[in-house]
Formats: structure tokens, sequence, C-alpha cells
């Protein structure tokens, strides 16, 4: 099972040496959408302080929202899913390493960038340091619930708005405590709680998603 | 035991026929109990000591608020138990409830952000129940979109299903979370509504309400549901020999005599309490008036009811619509299956004129 | 002795019944061709054979167990379907390496090498496979066949499209040779293929 599931991830990280624009392409926009803040709202370095933490975690979300579609419709279009489904290991593990996978490639450049963007937002290092924590969280459970989403819909034609559409009611959460974490930090306050809070979140999507997930690749594989 | 019984009621047919034959007492309880609530709310309940006037917007804004989370709850059982024991028609059943669920959360939102225009001064806060109520209607058009945008009906049905289930574990996170978020955010200046105990005076005509928007949702849902049945299963045999029978089920039965009298019943007795308690403003104009708040007590309820309007109308057309493409469905299988046996017969007599 | 078994399978799709009650055994040293028009459900059936689709009612019963497509049991089965089951960007050598890693098979990448050779894929082992032409795609597919060697039973499913003659000469005898050695094939086809091996022909009618 773990050999199966090291494969695929070797495979995924393949796939995406391959094709590295895929990745960069949300980066990009990532930075753009924060970079644009700024400029809306007023350079004022407080009124950026605080609403830096929503900035950050907004523009990590949509740009996830953009590059998360990748994560099955390649494999469904060319027929390595109906593969995978036969290969006498679980789906679910499988998928669960595909996510990882994707996490990796996709969300670890997103942090490694962030200091650059706490820069701009004129953080504070305290409130840095818990924007790290909160995404290294956070994203992992973002990365599972838009995995049951892509799995939906990913034998749909053209799905377009529908992805986010479905899928925002379930960052809400996730957006709210990261946020207020984050708020706490700036004012000195404790954020354990709200850590916790998220980890739990995580552990328990962590336990249901992949099921959920495999579950609708068999459903759209109809 | 039970098991089968329900299984029997799981084939279509039957659920066909046990819809046309719960729909007279739905729209019996609604008819009776929807305009009496409303008026007896309205009209008659005494007026509020702290909210004056305004406050009988209640009488469309909770039943709708209470029940958008009830409906929702129903649709995700429903797609629970269409996942688990692949019941089909539980499935339909739910794609039926999901559009009015989610006119019935819009109403509750639209009455909500009427209502909190004169009592906070704002439409919207960004208050816990709010923020659950427009996070559950994008569950509810996240889940009908979902399922539109499958050609393929019975696979949609089963991933809108599957939201709907994540949906419900999620929405009391939501609530939860926003609600922590709230307390702590302490700038919003706004007291939420406190509710006092009601006088019966005033909670007899919500339950009425509660009890006509109920019957009303269940009305919408079951003339749904045997539309899409009939539209699922426009290829089997029950669909055609109803169809073809002119007396058939297909039709709204006319309302049962019992029915009828036991409603009348009901209203006399509802109207004499009613009544009994005497008209609460001095006369018509006073009461289109409404304490100064009339334009947002008559546009909260304007546009429930003329949503509520909408989605029955539509209810109702849509079974027109479906009758028709079921015809158009089966003209369509007969012509093919007609063409194929010509060619066959084409193909068999070739071999036949060669040899004479 | 039956390798699959599907029983009383009733399937439907965009509201019309493909078929119903359907009784198919599929036993050891048999070719079992699908036959039936367009829009008949071979594709379907097969679908459901391998797990990939689930029936409206019936089962279907694999090596004398109700088939779970997460069961060990089903890497003794090998589908080739109309999508090849390819990465477009991967290498036909990687692509192979990886699907049987996820069988774990042990298949060393020599032999990967000398069946892409024998499949006249010579020079084109290590391109990404999307620069491949549709019959060298397919061969790609087709490949699995010779690598996994403990399979029971294949499901074809239209093999022939796009292969030129000599392909589908190789293909014929690699399928007899598999019969013969006591292993189970179902495929559908519409061309008329010569295939010596034992066969039986299972039509499946248009309804609606």
């Amino acid at each position: 099972m773990i050999s199966v599931a090291l494969s695929i991830f070797q495979r995924e990280v393949l796939i995406a040496y391959k094709q590295v624009s895929e990745i960069i392409q949300p980066l990009v926009f990532f930075i753009i959408v924060v970079s644009l803040f700024p400029l809306a709202i007023g350079p004022g370095p407080e009124i950026l302080q605080r609403v830096s933490g929503g900035v950050i975690w907004v523009a990590a979300i949509l740009s996830l929202l953009l590059g998360i579609e990748r994560l099955f419709r390649d494999d469904f279009n060319d027929g390595c899913m109906e593969q995978y489904m036969m290969c006498g290991t679980p789906l679910s593990v499988i998928v669960v390493a595909k996510v990882f996978a994707h996490w990796m490639l996709n969300i670890v450049p997103l942090l490694i960038l962030s200091p650059l963007l706490a820069l701009f937002l004129n953080m504070t290092f305290d409130m840095y340091w818990v924007l790290i924590l909160t995404l290294i969280v956070g994203t992992p459970t973002i990365s599972l619930i838009g995995a049951i989403g892509v799995a939906l819909t990913v034998s749909l034609q053209r799905s377009g708005v529908l992805l986010p559409l479905l899928l925002l009611p379930f960052f809400i959460p996730l957006l709210i405590f990261a946020t207020s974490a984050i708020e706490s930090a700036s004012l000195q306050l404790p954020y354990g709680f709200q850590l916790g809070i998220m980890l739990a979140i995580f552990l328990m999507v962590l336990a249901l998603a992949p099921f959920a997930i495999s579950y609708s690749l068999r459903v759209s594989q109809h | 035991m039970l098991i089968q019984w329900l299984n029997e009621f799981a084939k279509p047919d039957r659920t066909y026929i046990l819809c046309n034959q719960l729909l007279p007492w739905f729209i019996g309880a609604a008819v009776v109990a929807l305009p009496l609530g409303m008026l007896w709310g309205l009209a008659f309940a005494p007026t509020d000591y702290q909210q004056f006037d305004v406050y009988r917007i209640i009488y469309i804004h909770v039943p709708t608020a209470t029940l958008s989370l009830t409906t929702y709850v129903a649709m995700a059982v429903a797609g629970f138990v269409a996942l688990v024991w692949q019941w089909r028609t539980a499935l339909t059943a739910m794609i039926a409830i999901a559009p009015v669920g989610a006119v019935i959360t819009l109403i509750s939102l639209i009455t909500g952000a009427v209502w909190g225009k004169p009592t906070w001064g704002t439409y919207w806060i960004w208050d816990a129940r709010l923020t659950t109520q427009l996070i559950l209607l994008f569950l509810y058009i996240g889940v009908f979109a979902l399922y539109l945008s499958f050609e393929d009906k019975l696979q949609g049905g089963k991933a809108a299903a599957i939201l709907a289930i994540v949906g419900v574990i999620n929405v009391p996170i939501i609530k939860y979370s926003v609600e922590w978020w709230n307390t702590l955010h302490q700038t919003a200046t706004i007291s939420k509504l406190d509710k006092p105990s009601m006088p019966p005076e005033m909670y007899i005509p919500l339950l009425l309400c509660m009890l006509g928007v109920a019957a009303f949702i269940g009305t919408c849902v079951l003339l749904r549901l045997r539309s899409e049945l009939v539209k699922r299963d426009a290829h089997r045999p029950w669909v055609s020999d109803f169809m073809k029978d002119t007396n058939s089920p297909l039709r709204v039965i006319p309302m049962i005599k019992l029915t009828l009298t036991l409603s009348a019943v009901a209203v006399a007795l509802v109207l004499h309490s009613m009544l009994s308690q005497g008209f609460k403003f001095d006369d018509f104009t006073a009461f289109l008036h409404m304490g100064g708040r009339g334009t947002f007590v008559w546009l909260s309820f304007g546009i429930g009811l003329g949503l509520m309007l909408l989605l029955l109308s539509h209810s109702i057309l849509m079974n027109r619509f479906v009758k028709l493409a079921v015809e158009k469905q089966q003209a369509r299988a007969e012509r093919i299956l007609t063409a194929r046996k010509k060619r066959k017969r084409q193909v068999q007599e070739l071999p036949n004129e060669s040899k004479a | 002795m039956n390798v699959v078994e599907l029983k009383e399978i009733s399937c439907e799709k965009q509201n019309r019944q493909l078929f119903s009650r359907l009784n198919l055994t599929v036993s050891k040293g048999e070719l079992v061709l699908l036959r039936g028009e367009n829009g008949a459900g071979k594709t379907s059936l097969l679908r459901i054979l391998v797990g990939l689709s689930q029936p409206q009612y019936g089962r279907v019963v694999f090596c004398k167990e109700a088939l779970d497509p997460s069961d060990e049991q089903i890497k003794s089965l090998i589908y080739v379907g109309h999508r090849p089951g390819n990465n477009p960007t991967l290498s036909a050598i990687t692509n192979l390496k990886f699907w049987s890693s996820q069988r774990k098979l042990e298949v060393s990448e020599t032999a990967i090498i000398e069946t892409l050779e024998h499949l006249q894929l010579e020079g084109l082992e290590d391109a990404p496979t999307r620069y491949l032409s549709a019959g060298q795609q397919r061969r790609v597919a087709l490949a699995r066949l010779w690598l996994q060697r403990d399979a029971k039973l294949w499901v074809l499913d239209e093999p022939f499209t796009a292969l030129d003659v000599n392909t589908v000469d190789m293909l014929c005898k690699h399928i007899a040779s598999f019969v013969m050695n006591g292993g189970a094939v179902i495929m559908t086809s519409h061309q008329a293929a010569k295939i010596e091996c034992p066969q039986r022909e299972f039509t499946l009618e248009y309804s609606w």
C-alpha cells in the first residue's frame, strides 16, 4: 500500500516537473491578487496591516481553486483513473497520495513566497509567524475538501464557476479561524484556540474526505 | 418487515401513487393554514410592546427560516438513503426538495433583511444566523446546480447527494464558527433581537403559519417529485400505462369530501378564536399603515408570497412540460424501434430474394 | 471453471434501459466476443464487468467472489478501454513502469523495453506519448497484456481500433495463446478477426 502511494507520489512529481507552467500560474495569480489590494484600499500601513491576514488567506484560497482542477482532470480524461480503480489498492489511498502531492507542489511554493507578501502588507513578525502556522494547518484541509469538489465535477465538460460555488461555503470556517488567529497575534493575544480548532477540522477532514473523494470519483466514472 | 414495506414504496410507481394520495392533504392544509395564519398574524394578533407592528414580519420570516434548515436536513437524509440503499426514488425526492428549499431560504433571507432595516437600522449584518442562512442558500444552489450540470440524471443525483451530505456536516461547523467569530468581534453595536416569551395570542398564529408553510413546502415537493418521477422513468412501462389511462392518477385527484369537511371545521374553529380577539386596527388605512412601518411589513410579505407563488406555479407547470417531454421521448423510442425492425426485415428478406 | 459471472444485470443510461436481467459467464480457456450495434451497451456491459460502473440491479461475481474493486483480486484482470490510460506528458516506459508498480508487478525496465520493441515501438519508448499516433498509443496501452503474466481475465474494448494489419495479427495470436493457456478473454470488436481458439459470441440486442 505504501509502495503504491509512493509510486503515485513520484508520478505526480514527475508530471509536475514536465508541466512547470501549470504550477507557476496559480503562484503568479496569488502574488497579483495580493499586490492589487494595497492599490485598491490605499497604501496606509495600519490598514494594510489590519487586513493583511485576510487578504493573503483569500488570495491563497482563490489561487488554490485556480489550480485544483488539475488534480483529477488529466487522469480522468486519459483513462489513468480507470486503471487506478483496478490496481487492487484502495482508491482512497491513491487519492490521499495525489492530494498530498498536489499540496506539496502547489502550496509549499506559496508558503515560501509568503515572506515577500508579508513585507508588501506590512505584517509584524508575530503576525507572519501565525500566518504561516495557519496556512500549514489550513491549506491541507482546503486541498482535501477541494478534491471532493473536483471529484464531483470531473466528468463535466465545462464546470466553470460551479467548482467555486460548491467549495466556497466549506472554506468559511477555516477562513474565520485563520484570520482571527492572525488578528489575535497582532494584538499580542493567545491564538492557540483557533489553531487547535483548525487542526481538529483538518483531522476530521483527513479521516472522512478520502472516502468521499473516492466515492465521488466512482460516481463520476459511470 | 419495515424495510420490506419501505422497499415497496421505493418503487417509482408506488411512490407516484403515494404522492397523489398525499397531495390533497397537503394542499388542503396549506390552503387552510397559510391564509388564516397570516391574516390572524397581520390583523388580529396583538401589537408588540417593543417593536410595535413591524414585528408582524415574524409570521413569514420565522416559519421560512425554521423550515429552511429542516428542509435541508430532509434533503440530505433523502440523499443518504439513496446512496446507502441505492434507492433511486429517494434520489428523485432529493432533487425535488432542493429548489423548494432554496426558495424558502431566499424568502427567509429577504424578509429578515427587510425586518432588519427598521429594527437594527441596517439591511444586513454579519450575524451568525444570517451568515449561516446565506451559506445554506449557497449550499442549496450548489446541490441543484451540480445536479443540473450532469447529462446523466442518475449520476448527477448521486453527485448532488454527496454534496448535500457533506454540507450537513458543514452547517453546524459554520454556525458555530460564525457565532464564535461574532462574539469575538465586539464591534457589532446592534444587539440581537431579543426573544421574549410570546403570549399565546401571538404564537398560535405563528404555529398556524408554520403549519401552512410546511404544508406548502410539502405540496411543492410532492408536485415536483411526481414530475421528476415521470421524467426519470419516461421509458418505463408504468409511465406509459399512466399516460394512456385517461382516469390515471397523473391528474390531481379531486379533493376528497372528508378533507373538505375536516378543513371546514378547522377553518370555523380558527376563525372563531381569531375573530374573538378582535381587529387590532382602528380602520383599514391604519391596517395598511401598520403604525408607520407598513412599507417593511408589506414589502416582506409581498416578496415572500410572490416567491412562493412563483415556486408553486413552476411546480405545477413542470408537470405539463414533463408530460410533453415524455410524449416526445416515447414517440422517438417508437420511431427508432420501428426503423430498426424495418431494417432487420430488409436484411432478412434480401437473401431470400437472391435465392428466388 | 468460471472466471467471471454476471448475474441478472440491469443497466440504465440516459433514460434508456440498455439491458435487463442479463446473465453471462466467462470461463477459463474461453474467448467471448461481445457483438451488437452501436449504442447497444457493449461498453457499458464491460465497464460493469470490471467494476467501473455499478449495475442498476444484479451483481458481478469474479473468481467466485462478489466483485470488490478495492480487493487485491481485481489485479488479475486487465482492462483496455477506449481511453489509453497513459499520461500524455510521460513516456511509454514511464507510464508502463508506474502502471506495473501500482499493481505491484515485478517488471524490469528491460522487460518493458523488450515488449515495446516487440510491438514495433523502437525509438519511441522515451518520447512523451502525446507525440505518438493513435495506433502507437493504443499499442502502448496493449503492452500491458504482455507485461502482466499472471492475469486471469482480459477485458478488451475494441482492441483493434487504429491498429495496422501486422499488429492486429500479432494481437490475435497473443489472445489465442493466452486463451489456450487457460486465460479468459471478453472483448468487443466490430472487425472480423481470426483468432484461433475456442470462442463464443454473445449478442446484445438494441433496446429502449
